[in-house]
């Protein structure tokens, strides 16, 4: 599978996303030849081999329409109509996308194989596990997920990106919490940038019931090292083993995602050589992909943690590592 | 001329001296315990140099240094300055950094403990040795030696024990610690567990069994009670909560606290469990219950306008040398009530508030050194007002 150095390259993306026009860009810039670009709308439409070469696939996010083919094709109704950060069908979309994944046989930078397996959080906790890395332990979340006394978790969608569905909950006999980036409207559970609390049982009862048939992992919910610019972890760049480019990503709130408008903070302030090499271990999971984004966890004292492995997790503006972006560090890797 | 200067917060504790000499003055400073770093700067004059300390001096004081040399420590006592914790809005999301001028650092019993060090105890997700850790550094020699505890989360992953074992266990143990001055029961972040959900129980068996106890913080409001609040010897209480109980306060106003200096109070809002109101207040503000108080923070509060209307006419302003109702939600009905105080006030601190610049500017007229800063994450809108710490 490992690409060859003088075959072309090949894009897979959305086109009208920054990530596309970005990557497209930096090629540009570092004298290289114009990829062949395949859109994702075309291709869930039109269904056909790509052209062989060296496969980059990068995210089908933020697209709507895209998102209406994968439900369509991971079995969900077709021209399913969502509004703007409607969270639904999250199985179907990502049954359609591992689907179309496996339709790939082209050599690529991440495999589709590997691709698949980072986009099933249940799966990537696994091989974590069996490699021996620390984490916080986790489970498949049933409907009977806070039967217990009291407790504190968080809740993922096992298919979700970024922070979408991510719930941070915590109960005792006498009440019941639920910090998460959602809206509630008309029946409909929306993504928000805002991380809202909710107290109302109700609330809290109608997230989970929406969200809990659609796929979930609870997740020991371990206190974030507290810094100066709020609680921290790391989101970690590995490319081809080694770990590159790091951002300290600090939030008031337990969800420290940039886009949610948390900080950047200094990685310095932490102890980074564990953190680092326990982002190159969780990477070497995933033999078949070149580069992966790795989240770090910092307990409160501050050791190291894996969380996340993200296949699209190199969206790393204005951020530079060795004088390279983090697109130009996975460029001079790949050829 | 020689002035020592030192500052103290959760974060930090440092010291900052100017030797003035001829016309030249050089400035020494660092971390508290360290040696610091100096620079000797010269001017064209002794005057020239004079001006400049001067000036120096008048900036570190308006940023919260204070004098060391006024309140140099006899033994054992603790500075006054040691007593606040949490100054502005982000420190409240910190774990102490620091404990009346000491680094407080996570106990490990397997190293060799020190005596210049603030431990803190508390129970980790992943091994939960919090009550083996303080039977181990209270059976060794340096227990003896030191002067504060912090403890940190004693529930683990889960939210529901409160607080009795540890006081139990610390009660048990106060014969092991001699010299214990300062105890901070309680240094919790919203991510480890929301103040209002922190489960307190009485406090009195602590004071009680550290008779020498000169400062006691305490955070979380759910269970707190003071059901014998006496002590003779106990300089500063701060009581932190999302919402305080009127039975606190009314015990407080029976208190006997003869040495009490510092009173801090986090009242919080009524939706998490505040049912002080202005009259639980009054028994304090009439004054004489604590005759050597200096401080008086009524913080974190959704009542404050209310309560600062009662402030201007309280006999126990005529003793205060600070007032803190900072990180509440005061707005300028507040402000304009404020404006009436008149007394030995030197300081007065509404940091995270909703005054309008105008407001800030009359009380910035008063002769008093003001605080009034926002968080630079706050949420400005008329309509809404929430405390710094809700949920």
């Amino acid at each position: 599978m490992s690409p060859s150095a003088n075959s072309p390259l090949v894009l897979i993306g959305n086109p009208e996303n920054r990530r596309i026009q970005d990557y497209l860009a930096t090629l540009q810039r570092l004298g290289q030849p114009e990829p062949l670009c395949y859109a994702y709308e075309d291709l869930l439409a039109h269904p056909r081999p790509v052209a062989a070469g060296r496969l980059r696939i990068d995210s089908p996010g933020e697209n709507t329409r895209v998102a209406q083919l994968l439900i369509e094709k991971g079995g969900g109704p077709p021209e399913v109509q969502l509004e703007h950060g409607e969270i639904a069908y999250l199985r179907e979309y990502h049954r359609g996308y591992c689907r179309f994944l496996e339709t790939i046989t082209a050599s690529c930078l991440n495999s589709p194989a590997e691709i698949a397996v980072m986009f099933d959080k249940w799966e990537s906790h696994q091989r974590f596990q069996q490699a021996g890395l620390p984490r916080p332990s986790s489970e498949l979340a049933t409907p009977e997920v806070l039967k217990s006394r009291s407790g504190r978790l968080f809740l993922k969608p096992l298919h979700g990106s970024s922070a979408s569905g991510v719930c941070a909950v915590r109960w005792t006999p006498a009440r019941r919490q639920l910090i998460a980036p959602l809206s509630l409207q008309g029946g409909k559970l929306f993504n928000t940038l805002r991380v809202r609390t909710y107290t109302d049982s109700l609330d809290i009862d109608f997230i989970l019931n929406q969200l809990i048939p659609q796929g979930m992992i609870a997740e020991e919910w371990i206190p974030k090292l507290s810094l100066p610019g709020g609680y921290s972890d790391l989101r970690v760049l590995v490319v081809a083993g080694r770990a590159r480019h790091r951002v300290l990503r600090q939030s008031f709130s337990p969800m420290t995602n940039l886009h949610l408008g948390n900080r950047r903070g200094d990685p310095d302030q932490v102890d980074l050589e564990p953190a680092l090499e326990l982002a190159e271990k969780a990477a070497a999971c995933f033999p078949d992909a070149l580069y992966a984004g790795v989240d770090i966890l910092l307990d409160s004292r501050g050791r190291p943690l894996v969380g996340e492995i993200n296949a699209f997790g190199d969206l790393l503006p204005n951020l530079s590592h060795q004088g390279e972006s983090a697109y130009e560090a996975i460029i001079r890797s790949s050829l | 001329m020689r002035r020592e200067l030192i500052y103290m917060d959760a974060k930090s504790s440092k010291f900052w001296n100017i030797q003035l000499e001829g016309s030249s003055h050089t400035v020494t400073y660092g971390r508290i315990g360290s040696a610091g770093q100096s620079a000797t700067k010269p001017f064209a004059s002794e005057e020239l140099a004079r001006k400049d300390a001067e000036k120096l001096i008048k900036e570190k004081l308006g940023k919260g240094y204070v004098e060391a040399g006024a309140e140099a420590p006899q033994t054992g006592q603790l500075l006054s300055v040691a007593f606040p914790s949490i100054i502005h809005k982000d420190e409240v999301h910190r774990n102490a950094g620091t404990f009346v001028g000491q680094r407080v650092v996570d106990y490990d019993s397997a190293k060799e403990p020190r005596s210049d060090v603030a431990y803190r105890f508390r129970s980790d997700y992943d091994h939960d040795t919090m009550m083996e850790d303080l039977e181990h550094f209270a059976s060794s020699a340096v227990a003896a030696q030191v002067t504060a505890l912090v403890i940190g989360t004693w529930q683990g992953g889960d939210s529901g024990e409160d607080s009795g074992a540890i006081i139990a266990a610390l009660a048990s143990h106060a014969a092991r610690f001699p010299r214990l001055v300062a105890l901070y029961l309680g240094d919790i972040v919203s991510d480890e567990i929301e103040m209002s959900w922190i489960q307190q129980v009485d406090l009195s068996p602590l004071l009680e069994a550290f008779p020498q106890l000169q400062l006691l913080r305490a955070r979380g409001g759910e269970g707190l009670e003071l059901s014998r609040p006496c002590h003779a010897n106990l300089r500063a209480l701060a009581l932190e909560t999302g919402g305080m109980n009127a039975r606190v306060v009314n015990s407080l106003g029976k208190a006997e606290f003869p040495n009490l200096e510092y009173l801090e109070l986090w009242l919080g809002t009524e939706d998490y469990g505040r049912t002080t109101s202005v009259e639980d207040l009054q028994p304090i503000l009439q004054g004489g219950r604590f005759p050597k108080l200096k401080y008086l923070g009524l913080r974190n509060c959704d009542i404050i306008d209310e309560i600062a209307q009662a402030l201007p006419g309280a006999p126990l302003l005529q003793q205060l040398e600070t007032l803190d109702l900072s990180l509440g939600t005061l707005g300028d009905q507040g402000g304009r009530a404020l404006l009436e105080i008149r007394g030995p006030l030197k300081r007065l601190n509404l940091h995270h508030n909703y005054l309008s610049p105008e407001m800030v500017r009359k009380l910035k007229d008063m002769p008093l050194s003001l605080d009034a800063t926002n968080p630079s994450n706050m949420e400005a809108d008329e309509e809404d007002r929430y405390v710094a710490v809700g949920e």
